[in-house]
């Protein structure tokens, strides 16, 4: 029971079933007995009365003739159409009028109520004094017609009743339906919040105040909790950026401190190495001066200081990347000239089926502080890196310089901002594992004797030492990017600058 | 004063007579209560009061033929005694009064007095309503009284009543009748002169017709409007006719007043007339639920100098309510009305219950 | 007002009447009959008189109003004297006492319970006149009958 009567509309039903199916009754019983009441009371008021009359009439009718009178009378009352029967009783006789009618019910005694001997007339008889002593008069009226007033209108309290109640039910479902229709609707919007599509507003309309409140509510509850979780996002967001940073940051702090240490230790070996090779090519060359260009001593002499040449770029290179920016050396210098210097270089070297292009943004002449021998080299090895990722194929090979205000890391620490300098080719990418790994000194992809694996850790060297940041894109089959920014300067730098640079890069 | 010690010494000689009959008494409670609301109004004042709680008390006291009838009227806005007769049963059909009655020249007050129970309605017509309320007829009468009946026509009720005694005068707030209890010895009340004689078809029926006449002679008492400071008195005759008619459930009743005014000023004598009428219908839907409508209304008030005295006089009126009678002798009466009056109109709705305590 | 002789002899046949109505009485029937005083000067009163009285309308005899008293001693009375006395439903009949005691003071009724109560009321009044079962008043030589008012 409790299962089927649990929705709203079936409570209300019921709930109006149940009232009236007490109610009802009792008001039915209720408003019949008013009406049959006074019904009653608008046929026995007359009747009374007029009965009273003809006795009165009679009392004060003459002696003589008396039973002539009387019949009159009898006659009067019987035409009138409000009497039955009517007789008078005068001791053993019965006086009738001369009007045929039913014959007068016998051994009947009078009535004082309504339908007291159910046999639809109502009895009235009036003790009548007369000079010789008195008489009855008896006067039967038709109780039919009343009863049948009663019984039509009991009939139409009882239809009104029922219609009332059918059209309480009808009301009760459509204020049952004006209720849920909204509630459902609210019920759909707190499922969907719940799935987790909180974007939509919930918009539902209703006449009913609660219901409105209640949409109210609801909305502004899932504005808060729409708001909650794009905060909850965006300081996930934050975090989680947060998070890569200080990673990329201790990454790159323990990446500066393992290249700081190799090129500590690299630095001593070469300089050590530099000290050793120094005489070994000077003698060599010395003695290759004196020796004939054919001779077979000419011609190891000439192997010796080629591998002395060789091992003593080598040391140069590893001197150059454990080196820091030779503050004498530094200077604000014009970027764009140094880059077309080094392009002139490569295009002797670089194979015809690579194309070269360069492309500066803007007018403005971009500068920066440094070495620009160093950023000459950077570009040397960049371009080297690139031509070398795409032989023997043909290829593309593109620099672009550009000026932005922020830094790719979005600081804005510089004021005059940025220097954008990227070498990107179409050689043949790199994979997430090498990606990792390209600017640790001495890692390499190359066949033995093809690289040293120096030459990113260089440019990696030399653009930190000038303050800047170097950054890869690179996809296996397409190609690669690199984007080296540099603050830009506008001015002399002071020496406090310039130990800045050195130490944070 | 003098009409004080008159009546006390008549009750000295009644009671002599009376001597050696039983005290019998006899005791009626009318209370009601009732709650109106005005809107629709372009009259700066209706005097309608929102809250009226009233209770009339009839008292009889009968010693042999000799009767003390008086009505006392008490309300939270007012306390009056309204009537006051000492009478004496002539016999079965005649009686006098001597004292304050209501005039017999109102077939409504006549039937109704203060009682609210036994009116259907819940307002009487403007032109039956009471002095103090705003009403442009006599209805109070100090004097005598006379009340008598015969049967006729083969048992058909004729009733009488003949009145002669002080009439009200016209004061700034309106008619005043004379106070019998605080008589104002320097008062300038003249007399006044009321009949009515109507037939009935038999001594208990409601129905019936009948003709009203009255010949008041109403003095004016510090009146300060500047178009009445001059009008010494007005000599008012009345002529009316009324017919009832009840049978099964249906009741009617209809008044016309045809007035006859001559208003003198200190400088000249004006000439007025005018006619109101009424007609109220009563239907009794069920054994205790009566539904009413009465229309009323005027021919000349507009431009009667005697009516203008009254800026309450309702010159046109319709009435509609329903009666629904509860309990054991309680009912409780919803009626609307539009009232027209000489300044303006309004609309008002009311609330009231009533009862009769014996 | 008839002289003393003449009312002795209508007493002696209405004694005998009724006491001849009361022999029948015994084998079922009831008789209502209205009542005085023994003593009383109201000899007779028609049923339109009757009917006034209890309506609380003021009828005379000699000078003197009656005072009517309505018996209330058993429930079988009640319909009995609507219909029988006064001719009128019980609304009605409220209202139209209201009526006469709003407009001319009337007095209503007075009422006994019982009928040792309304025999009191008899008793010490001359103008009261009331209804009883014959049998109640049978042999009762201070209450006088006037009149039969109904009898089944």
């Amino acid at each position: 029971m409790g299962r089927l009567i649990n929705t709203l509309r079936a409570r209300m039903i019921a709930v109006v079933l149940a009232t009236h199916a007490a109610l009802v009754p009792l008001l039915y019983l209720g408003v019949s007995t008013i009406v049959q009441e006074g019904y009653i009371e608008l046929f026995v008021n007359p009747i009374r009365s007029y009965s009273r009359l003809v006795a009165d009439e009679l009392e004060n009718a003459s002696a003589a003739d008396f039973d002539h009178h009387a019949a009159e009378l009898l006659d009067s009352v019987l035409l009138s159409g409000q009497v039955q029967f009517a007789q008078i009783v005068d001791g053993p006789r019965t006086l009738q009028g001369t009007v045929a009618t039913a014959p007068f019910p016998d051994n009947r005694s009078d009535d004082f109520r309504f339908g007291d001997q159910g046999d639809s007339v109502y009895l009235i008889s009036h003790t009548v004094k007369r000079p010789g002593g008195s008489v009855v008069l008896r006067l039967g009226f038709d109780e039919g017609p009343t009863l049948q007033r009663v019984q039509t209108a009991k009939r139409r309290v009882l239809a009104a009743m029922l219609i009332f109640t059918a059209v309480s039910i009808a009301v009760s479902i459509w204020l049952s339906a004006m209720i849920s229709r909204p509630m459902r609707r609210l019920r759909e919007a707190a499922q969907r919040i719940a799935r987790g599509d909180v974007q939509a507003r919930i918009q539902v309309h209703s006449s009913i105040s609660e219901v409105q409140e209640l949409n109210h509510h609801l909305e502004h509850m899932r504005h808060e909790l729409v708001g909650s979780n794009e905060r909850l996002m965006t300081e996930m967001g934050e975090r989680a950026a947060s998070e890569a940073k200080r990673l990329d940051l201790e990454r790159r702090l323990l990446h500066r401190e393992r290249i700081a240490t190799i090129g500590t230790l690299a630095g001593g070996v070469a300089h050590e190495f530099n000290n050793i090779m120094t005489p070994i090519l000077l003698y060599s060359q010395a003695a290759l001066r004196e020796q004939t260009a054919d001779s077979r001593l000419a011609r190891d002499l000439t192997r010796i200081v080629a591998a002395a040449q060789r091992a003593r770029n080598l040391v140069q290179g590893i001197l150059t990347f454990s080196r820091e920016m030779d503050a004498k050396r530094a200077e604000v210098f014009s970027v764009r000239p140094t880059i077309e210097e080094a392009l002139d270089l490569l295009r002797a070297i670089v194979p015809a089926n690579i194309d070269i292009s360069f492309q500066a943004a803007g007018w403005r002449e971009l500068r920066v502080f440094g070495d620009p021998s160093l950023l000459h080299q950077v570009v040397i090895n960049l371009c080297t890196n690139s031509y070398q990722a795409m032989r023997p194929n043909a290829g593309r090979l593109w620099l672009t310089l550009g000026s932005v205000e922020e830094a790719p890391d979005g600081s804005a620490a510089n004021e005059a901002g940025y220097v954008l300098l990227e070498v990107s080719d179409t050689g043949h990418g790199m994979e997430p594992q090498v990606l990792e790994h390209i600017f640790d000194p001495f890692f390499t992809t190359r066949d033995v004797g093809e690289g040293t694996g120096l030459g990113l850790s260089v440019v990696h060297g030399i653009v930190t030492s000038m303050g800047g940041t170097i950054a890869v894109d690179s996809t296996v089959g397409v190609g690669t990017r690199v984007r080296i920014c540099l603050p830009a300067a506008q001015q002399a730098v002071s020496r406090g600058v310039v130990d800045g640079m050195h130490s944070g890069g | 004063m003098r009409f004080g010690r008159l009546l006390s010494l008549a009750l000295l000689l009644s009671w002599q007579l009376a001597r050696g009959e039983p005290l019998k008494y006899e005791f009626l409670l009318l209370p009601s209560a009732e709650g109106a609301g005005t809107f629709d109004r372009t009259v700066p004042d209706t005097q309608i009061h929102a809250a009226v709680v009233q209770a009339d008390v009839l008292l009889t006291l009968q010693q042999g033929p000799l009767k003390l009838f008086s009505e006392y009227l008490l309300s939270n806005h007012e306390g009056d005694l309204e009537r006051l007769q000492l009478g004496w049963q002539l016999s079965d059909d005649t009686v006098i009064w001597l004292g304050r009655f209501h005039e017999p020249g109102s077939v409504w007050n006549h039937d109704h007095h203060h009682g609210q129970y036994l009116q259907t309605s819940i307002t009487r017509p403007a032109i039956e309503e009471w002095e103090d309320l705003g009403g442009v007829l006599p209805q109070h009468f100090t004097g005598v009284l006379v009340e008598s009946g015969a049967d006729v026509l083969n048992g058909r009720r004729l009733r009488m009543a003949l009145a002669g005694g002080i009439a009200p005068q016209i004061t700034e707030e309106g008619l005043e009748a004379f106070d019998l209890i605080h008589p104002d010895t320097d008062s300038r009340h003249q007399l006044g002169f009321q009949g009515r004689l109507s037939l009935h078809p038999n001594e208990f029926s409601e129905s019936g017709a009948g003709l009203l006449l009255a010949d008041d002679e109403l003095t004016t008492v510090g009146l300060i409007e500047p178009a009445a400071a001059t009008l010494d008195h007005v000599h008012l005759r009345l002529y009316g006719l009324f017919a009832t008619y009840a049978h099964a459930d249906w009741k009617v009743t209809a008044t016309i007043y045809a007035a006859d005014g001559r208003m003198y000023y200190t400088t000249h004598r004006h000439e007025d007339s005018f006619s109101v009428g009424y007609i109220q219908g009563e239907y009794r839907f069920a054994y205790d639920l009566t539904g009413f409508a009465r229309w009323e209304d005027s021919i000349g008030a507009a431009s009667s100098e005697y009516l203008k005295l009254f800026d309450r006089f309702a010159r046109a009126r319709q009435v509609a309510g329903l009666r629904w009678d509860f309990a054991h002798r309680q009912a409780l009466t919803v009626q609307f009305a539009r009232t027209h009056t000489l300044e303006g109109q309004y609309s008002d709705i009311r609330l009231q219950w009533s009862a009769a305590f014996f | 007002m008839e002289c003393g002789v003449l009312l002795s002899i209508r007493r002696l046949i209405w004694v005998i009447f009724f006491g001849l109505l009361t022999v029948n009485a015994g084998a079922g029937s009831r008789t209502l009959v209205l009542v005085v005083r023994a003593d009383s000067k109201l000899v007779d009163l028609d049923s339109l008189a009757v009917r006034k009285l209890f309506l609380g309308l003021p009828v005379l005899v000699n000078g003197s109003p009656l005072h009517p008293v309505r018996n209330r001693s058993d429930a079988d009375l009640d319909p009995i004297f609507l219909q029988e006395i006064v001719a009128m439903s019980q609304s009605a009949y409220d209202r139209q006492t209201l009526i006469g005691v709003n407009r001319q003071g009337w007095l209503r009724p007075t009422e006994a319970t019982s009928v040792g109560e309304l025999l009191n009321q008899l008793y010490a009044d001359p103008n009261a006149v009331s209804f009883m079962w014959l049998t109640d008043v049978a042999h009762n030589p201070k209450v006088r009958v006037i009149r039969v008012l109904w009898g089944d």
